[in-house]
């Protein structure tokens, strides 16, 4: 009974997720689906044609996104890395108030102080520049790398770290061949959680890049709001494919270069 | 190997002091326990030692020259943890390898020095595992074998035998003691379990709140501990008697015993349960069993007269039951005295 009931959540659950996608994926080949009928009348590619051909520039803007969403990823990442440690190995006055600050973007909208930053990014040369959505778009990413990373330092310790040190391996060292590779998949579960922040970012990118710098998601937002289905399923799914790619790639060359560190020793 | 030296080391944190002017020295090749109670400081000290932890005032000498400010990496005392702590990334070989790598050894020569150690600790074969796949003895083992791969001028343990069953660590206890006596490698061991410290040690070294105590031989420590605190922390429960000394008398409820070298006072006399004997008993003797733990190999028994309780350590060849008329005699010159002031 107990047990009949857990797969009932459980299928709900998967269906809850699945369903969305499926609908997704019969509008990605669907020209007409008027109600009321189950499946669509007629079917097209017309969609996947827009997205692949060079005349209407897409896949140039896809790859530029990703490349500005990996640079993004890695400044995250390697600006979280020692706070997160500090955060997590040492006591020191005011950290209660420096944790509240780091997760401050997750609570305040950023929308509310994206205005300030406009000005001052003006003022700076910033403005419609690819470094100043870089910048803005740490804003929203930087408390996930750091909330994640702070986890995972927690839990590894620093008595690893300290036997390292004991064995004769400077910090450098114990950070490269000890910590590093032990949290790792910290590392790739953060990576892609701060992908995925700056990858879907709308608003930010619009305003600071003044349509100058433009992201998939800026070209995906018009598509939903104009009503054109196909066009938005076929773009949706791009959206969550080259996320999906990044999760494996990420995670691929993670193992590698672990690996790599291993055979290093010997 | 070096000989060390601790010098009026102290460390507090937020304020509580937990080392407080500690000093005291390890000779060349000597295995040294640390022995106190939980919560005394004593992992702090070899943190100190080892150099992970800055002291807040003091000194530390390796060979007679002060290593307070040789980085941890450089200082040559290497630390084993309770929990091993092995690199969970690495097999057994890198693990062993991983000191000599940071060195900036050679391959060839990392490799024959790791098949060398992996023979030292009975562990051959073993090079290609992951620390997941072995035992707690064989993670100790290894880490031993980490540890001293790097020949480490002062050897750390800190309660090395804690996180292994009894069987294993008698075993293992004996065996880290064999090898550093072969090895000859000078060593400070933690530990809160005084039996291991009066089997495994050269020396002891008595910490109790952040201060040493005594330093002595095993044998000294338990039969003349310095002060109270070192005699009621070494050795099983034991018997607390007050009296006072009066021209060379110690009287008690026990009845009279000399104590020529005590001066006059109030004094505490620790009676260790071995030192009282037990036979079968006079009418007249006034005592009784109250209490028996039978233990196997010897008895623990708990006699009483007019509402005095003594512990008492006997053979198993005469059983006595609760109840029983019995003889009590105390072996006085092994008895150690204390003056205490009474409340």
């Amino acid at each position: 009974m107990h047990r009949r009931f857990v797969n009932l959540v459980l299928y709900v659950a998967i269906g809850g997720i699945m369903f969305p996608m499926a609908v997704l994926l019969v509008w990605a080949f669907a020209r007409e689906w008027p109600w009321p009928h189950l499946f669509p009348t007629a079917f097209t590619a017309r969609g996947w044609l827009y997205l692949l051909s060079p005349s209407t520039g897409t896949l140039p803007v896809l790859l530029y996104s990703l490349l500005l969403s990996s640079v993004v990823t890695f400044l995250t990442l390697v600006l979280s890395l020692p706070a997160a440690r500090a955060l997590a190995f040492y006591e020191f006055r005011g950290k209660r108030a420096i944790e509240v600050f780091v997760l401050s973007p997750m609570v305040i909208p950023t929308t509310a102080i994206a205005m300030g930053i406009h000005v001052n990014f003006i003022r700076l040369g910033l403005a419609d520049t690819l470094w100043g959505v870089v910048l803005v778009h740490l804003l929203p990413c930087l408390p996930y790398g750091i909330r994640i990373l702070t986890g995972v330092f927690s839990a590894l310790g620093d008595r690893i770290e300290q036997q390292a040190r004991v064995l004769g391996a400077c910090r450098l060292k114990t950070y490269l061949y000890v910590t590093l590779p032990l949290i790792s998949p910290g590392l790739v579960t953060a990576g892609i959680m701060v992908f995925i922040v700056s990858f879907s970012q709308y608003f930010l990118t619009f305003l600071i890049g003044g349509g100058r710098v433009v992201t998939f998601s800026m070209l995906l937002f018009p598509f939903i709001q104009g009503g054109d289905r196909h066009l938005s399923a076929v773009f949706s799914l791009a959206f969550i494919g080259t996320v999906l790619l990044w999760v494996f790639a990420l995670e691929a060359l993670v193992r590698r270069w672990v690996r790599k560190g291993q055979y290093f020793y010997l | 190997m070096a000989e060390i030296r601790v010098e009026n080391v102290s460390k507090a944190y937020k304020g509580e002091k937990i080392i407080n002017g500690v000093s005291f020295e390890v000779n060349r090749g000597e295995l040294l326990s640390l022995l106190g109670p939980s919560g005394a400081g004593k992992t702090t000290l070899l943190k100190i030692i080892a150099g992970l932890v800055r002291p807040d005032a003091g000194n530390i000498f390796f060979d007679g020259a002060s290593v307070l400010n040789v980085p941890v990496e450089k200082r040559g005392a290497v630390l084993v943890f309770q929990d091993y702590l092995l690199f969970p990334h690495m097999t057994v070989e890198q693990n062993i390898a991983f000191g000599l790598r940071m060195a900036g050894v050679p391959e060839n020569k990392r490799r024959k020095a790791v098949l060398e150690m992996l023979a030292l600790v009975d562990m051959k074969g073993y090079e290609h595992k992951y620390p997941h796949e072995l035992s707690g003895g064989q993670k100790q083992r290894v880490a031993l074998a980490r540890a001293l791969a790097v020949k480490p001028r002062v050897l750390l343990l800190d309660e090395p035998f804690s996180n292994l069953d009894p069987r294993l660590r008698e075993s293992m206890r004996e065996f880290t003691r064999d090898l550093q006596r072969r090895m000859e490698i000078t060593t400070i061991l933690v530990t809160h379990d005084w039996e291991e410290a009066l089997m495994v040690s050269d020396r002891i070294a008595v910490l109790i709140n952040g201060s040493i105590k005594q330093v002595g031989t095993p044998e000294e420590v338990y039969f003349r501990p310095a002060s109270l605190e070192v005699a009621e922390f070494l050795g099983e429960k034991k018997n607390y008697v007050k009296g006072r000394v009066k021209d060379g008398v110690f009287s008690c409820p026990l009845g009279d015993f000399p104590a020529p070298q005590a001066v006059d006072g109030l004094y505490t006399a620790v009676i260790r349960p071995e030192h009282v004997r037990i036979s079968p008993g006079v009418e007249i003797s006034g005592w009784t069993v109250h209490d028996v733990r039978f233990a196997g190999g010897c008895i623990y028994y708990k006699v009483m007269k007019e509402g005095l309780f003594l512990l008492c350590l006997a053979s198993n060849d005469v059983i006595h039951r609760p109840g029983e008329r019995v003889d009590v005699s105390v072996d006085f010159s092994k008895a150690m005295l204390f003056e205490t002031s009474f409340d």
